[in-house]
């Protein structure tokens, strides 16, 4: 039946699919096709031997009454072939029923009114039961075809289901339309209020302007446009609209070519429930594509809200009392006694020191994040820089909390001497905040191997295993220990380590380091002999 | 000159340290604590007669300090907030804070609210004429002279004036308003008070360069106070 089928197109040129009128769903007067020539010859051949077998029973078994035998020869046909062939078969038992068996026999007289009567009776049941059986037949294929067919659409909608985005989505709905119905396909989709051509196959199909304008009218209308419909209806295509409810998402087009082989019923229905399965993945992945775009929105504005509100609470306490203490002065001043005075002038310039550092870091962590930031190697003797540490914290208020332990004798380091004061003056800074009021501080410098480590240890309450592993992220905040102005940017420790690496060198955190607490940051630089 | 405790709650040793000098200064006795338990075990054992209390606390949060605070006592408090914290300080105040500071703030700002704190304790009586500058309001005749000239006040603009008027230097909430002239279904319609307050300020010729209602932006509203 393959082969002659009239709605099945000629196939186009580079495809190749195999399995197409499988799916087609049958008409309910396919049962009336004349089938293929190899069925009349089987046909031929059962009623052949039904009529042997009838004789040799007749000789052997002495059987008067062979019309069982005969129709059962008929049968045969009518069930593998459809209803043509066993009606050919019915007539030509009917006829070798009456040469073989009837008398006068080898004839095709009849001279008994009985056995006319006999006769008749059995080209009648032969033809009833030729058919019941033919169309039964026809029945149990057409079942099974509309079986292949859900599959095929269950198999489709799946493969859909994998494609990510619009335009995998798009190329998917098309080579499928194409290969489920070997037509050439096109598929248009909405962008806003115009529609974009978003998948052809096979590739290379063009479409000429009689078809797109059926498509634009199938989108806007949401109305089938196109070969076979009221509207452009002398277009070569036709485009089923595409909807989601009643938005229109695109339009759905196939070739129905120059034989002007329209769709019929069931390829109509077919192409329906494509469309809609085809609608609803696109609009799934346009929804997908939302939820990324808002999911990425949302994170950036995380992050610049994160940035906004720890640079301005970072900002304001330092801030604060400057504010503060040049108001006292300024109303107060001459009431004062000299060392509150100088107590508050102090405070200005300290407060004004931590700005700056803000400041720094926040410029750091920009030129870390551009690749801008500058380095100027230059050989650096660590212990100066462990001076110079030990002097900010001492004006910090911070006297006897921190612990110097630096040898001399230490190999110089090719590296940013200011960068890296920051990179170490940041751990402190983190250690301070974090360890509570009382922490103990100590920073050891060794050389091991070919790196030179600087460990910053305290005695605070330590990092919580769910923080350590993104210790040196940014905007990752440990636990507040000292409260509004304590609570750090999250920026700190991310500067140290982009500033460590700039260094070819690594930074570790572990915690805790003894009896369940403390932390340890270790930063390593590597130490290059001077050449 | 006063004679008064001031305990100041702020975690930040900075602020401490610009504050102890001025507010002694000023005559106050100043306790210092650094968290929250710190200022609730003071105000157990040695109460003060005024509290500098900064939100931003490490142990708890400075709205449970003063929920807990006003258990037991009606101490005027005073915040210390961040400016853009709104939310935060219309919370506080609704809470029971008296008023707030925006950080950063200088030393005068921060005085300034603490005498008028100071001033309008609850239990105090009140007078049945307030004058303030050339502002007199007869509460008890429901009349207003501004500099003499009798101002005509309707029903609920003269309402409104008085509870400012004798909160003065203080900031009411928005809420805090809504709820006393309009009653509590009314808490959320601020657009009454910008109607209202727009029409006093009209009466009153209140649109020089120093406004007797001063508009405190987002929280409420704060007459001025002029001693």
């Amino acid at each position: 039946m393959v082969e002659t089928s009239p709605r099945v197109a000629p196939p186009a040129a580079g495809s190749a699919h195999p399995s197409v009128v499988d799916l087609t769903l049958a008409t309910r007067a396919e049962w009336l096709r004349p089938g293929p020539f190899v069925g009349y010859v089987e046909a031929l051949l059962s009623v052949s031997v039904g009529l042997i077998l009838a004789d040799t029973a007749r000789r052997w078994f002495d059987l008067t009454d062979v019309a069982l035998i005969l129709l059962l020869s008929v049968l045969f046909p009518a069930i593998r072939s459809g209803i043509w062939p066993a009606i050919l078969g019915a007539v030509v038992a009917f006829l070798g029923y009456n040469f073989f068996f009837i008398t006068p026999l080898y004839t095709l007289t009849v001279s008994q009114p009985r056995e006319f009567l006999a006769l008749v009776a059995f080209l009648i049941v032969a033809i009833i039961t030729a058919a019941l059986a033919g169309q039964s037949r026809e029945r149990a294929r057409v079942a099974m075809a509309r079986e292949r067919t859900i599959e095929r659409l269950y198999a489709f909608t799946r493969r859909l289901s994998y494609s990510a985005n619009r335009s995998e989505v798009a190329e998917a709905v098309a080579g499928e339309v194409r290969g489920l119905t070997a037509r050439r396909c096109a598929l248009l989709l909405g962008e806003g209020d115009r529609l974009a051509l978003a998948a052809l196959a096979p590739r290379g199909t063009e479409l000429d302007d009689t078809a797109l304008s059926a498509a634009e009218w199938a989108f806007g209308c949401k109305e089938v446009a196109g070969a076979g419909s009221p509207f452009f209806g002398d277009c070569a295509w036709t485009f089923l609209p595409l909807t989601i409810g009643r938005r229109p998402v695109g339009a759905l087009g196939v070739e129905i070519g120059d034989a002007g082989q329209l769709l019929d019923g069931d390829e109509q229905v077919l192409l329906h429930a494509l469309a809609e399965q085809a609608a609803s993945a696109i609009d799934r992945a346009s929804l997908a594509k939302e939820a990324d775009t808002a999911r990425a929105e949302a994170e950036t504005e995380r992050v610049r809200n994160t940035l906004l509100a720890s640079i301005s609470h970072d900002f304001r306490t330092p801030l604060a009392s400057i504010l503060g203490a040049s108001t006292s002065l300024i109303d107060f001043g001459e009431r004062l006694r000299p060392e509150q005075r100088v107590d508050l002038l102090s405070s200005i310039r300290e407060e004004g020191e931590r700005l700056d550092g803000m400041v720094r870091n926040l410029l750091s962590m920009t030129r870390l994040e551009a690749g801008a930031l500058d380095i100027r190697r230059d050989w650096v003797d660590i212990g100066e820089i462990a001076d110079r540490l030990a002097d900010q914290a001492r004006r910090r208020g911070m006297a006897g909390r921190l612990t110097l332990s630096v040898p001399s004798g230490l190999p110089l380091v090719k590296a940013d001497a200011s960068l890296i004061e920051q990179a170490l003056s940041n751990v402190v800074a983190n250690a301070a905040r974090h360890g509570g009021p009382k922490v103990k501080i100590t920073l050891n410098a060794e050389e091991d191997g070919g790196w030179l480590r600087l460990a910053v240890e305290d005695d605070g309450p330590g990092i919580s295993p769910d923080i350590l592993p993104r210790v040196f992220d940014k905007f990752v905040r440990g636990a507040r220990h000292t409260g509004d102005g304590g609570d750090g940017s999250g920026l700190g420790l991310a500067i140290t380590q982009g500033i460590v690496a700039l260094h070819g060198g690594t930074a570790t955190a572990e915690s805790p380091i003894e009896n369940g607490h403390g932390t340890r940051i270790t930063l390593s630089l590597p130490i290059e002999e001077p050449s | 000159m006063t004679d008064k405790t001031v305990l100041v709650v702020d975690d930040e040793p900075a602020i401490h340290r610009f504050l102890t000098p001025v507010l002694e200064l000023e005559g106050y006795q100043v306790q210092r604590a650094d968290t929250g338990q710190q200022a609730l075990d003071a105000m157990r054992d040695a109460p003060a007669d005024i509290v500098v209390l900064d939100l931003g606390l490490p142990d708890m949060d400075g709205k449970a300090v003063l929920t807990e605070l006003r258990r037991t006592r009606a101490t005027p408090v005073v915040i210390l907030s961040a400016r853009d914290r709104e939310a935060e300080k219309i919370e506080a105040l609704d809470l029971g804070a008296n008023d707030f500071v925006n950080k950063p703030f200088s030393v005068g700002e921060l005085l300034a609210r603490l005498r008028a704190a100071l001033r309008h304790r609850p239990s105090e009586p009140e007078a049945p004429v307030i004058t303030t500058g050339d502002l007199e309001i007869d509460l008890a005749r429901h009349r207003v002279l501004k500099a003499g000239r009798d101002v005509r006040l309707a029903r609920k603009e003269f309402d409104l004036l008085a509870l400012l008027v004798r909160n003065a230097g203080t900031v009411l909430t928005h809420r805090q308003l809504l709820t006393a002239i309009w009653g509590d279904q009314h808490e959320a319609d601020t657009q009454y008070l910008r109607v209202y307050v727009g029409q006093i300020r009209q009466k009153l010729r209140d649109d020089g360069e120093v406004r007797l209602i001063v508009t405190e932006p987002g929280v409420g509203y704060r007459f001025r106070d002029l001693g």
